[in-house]
């Protein structure tokens, strides 16, 4: 189960298991973000290369004007991936 | 246990599903569950991605022995392509000079303990290895 919510203030919400199958499905929601944007993790369960491929993607469309993507609340199993994969030296993690 | 899953990105479940079932069985840890599961997604969706033309089914095995987890897959009616050998990518680099292509292979390479290509008779098996601690 995969959930991904825009609110009203413009943060974005991931919940469940983003992986490889909801890659389209996300596209679509991040291809919305202007400017700075939360994204609250305190949800997210799982996430793998695909994930963070969108938010790569995201954050190098967004840093081109001089803004940036924060994440909030990451598990530590979601934070150890981007450890591993150095996302974290990238994006703003809180 | 033994699974045989379509070269199907609609199959991800399925593979996401047998997983669950093997960790439960074995009352993996919840850290185990997640490294096993990110990298058999990794390897999954890239035979998906780059052998889409393989035979239609991908077999996985998945067991515990000798203290570890053991995960192999196999990828039917292919070209011998070593993934093992593909190049470490700088994952050190700016944002904006950074790819995300290739990083599935490096989170697998960092979070098992083995990872092993054999190629025979038209197949390419990849064998994981996540040690219990």
């Amino acid at each position: 189960m995969f959930e991904i919510t825009k609110t009203e203030e413009g943060k974005i919400e991931l919940t469940g298991r983003f992986d490889a199958s909801q890659v389209a499905r996300a596209q679509e929601v991040f291809d919305t973000v202007k400017g700075t944007c939360v994204i609250d993790c305190s949800n997210l369960e799982y996430i793998s290369s695909a994930g963070l491929g969108i938010l790569l993607a995201t954050y190098k469309r967004l840093h081109a004007d001089g803004d940036t993507l924060r994440l909030q609340n990451m598990r530590k199993l979601v934070r150890d991936v981007f450890r591993y994969s150095r996302m974290d030296t990238i994006f703003e993690v809180e | 246990m033994k699974g045989l899953f379509a070269r199907d990105w609609a199959a991800l479940a399925q593979v996401f599903a047998f997983l669950d079932e093997f960790a439960a069985a074995h009352r993996l840890d919840e850290p185990v569950r997640y490294t096993v599961a990110l990298a058999v997604e990794e390897l999954f969706t890239n035979m998906i991605k780059y052998h889409g033309d393989g035979a239609p089914e991908i077999p996985l095995h998945a067991e515990v022995v000798d203290g570890a987890v053991r995960i192999v897959l196999e990828d039917h009616d292919v070209e011998r392509f070593d993934i093992t050998e593909v190049p470490a990518r700088d994952i050190d680099k700016p944002a904006p000079q950074r790819r995300s292509g290739g990083l599935g292979i490096h989170l697998v390479r960092e979070m098992m303990d083995d990872f092993r290509y054999e190629y025979k008779d038209r197949c390419g098996t990849i064998t994981i290895v996540k040690r219990l601690e």
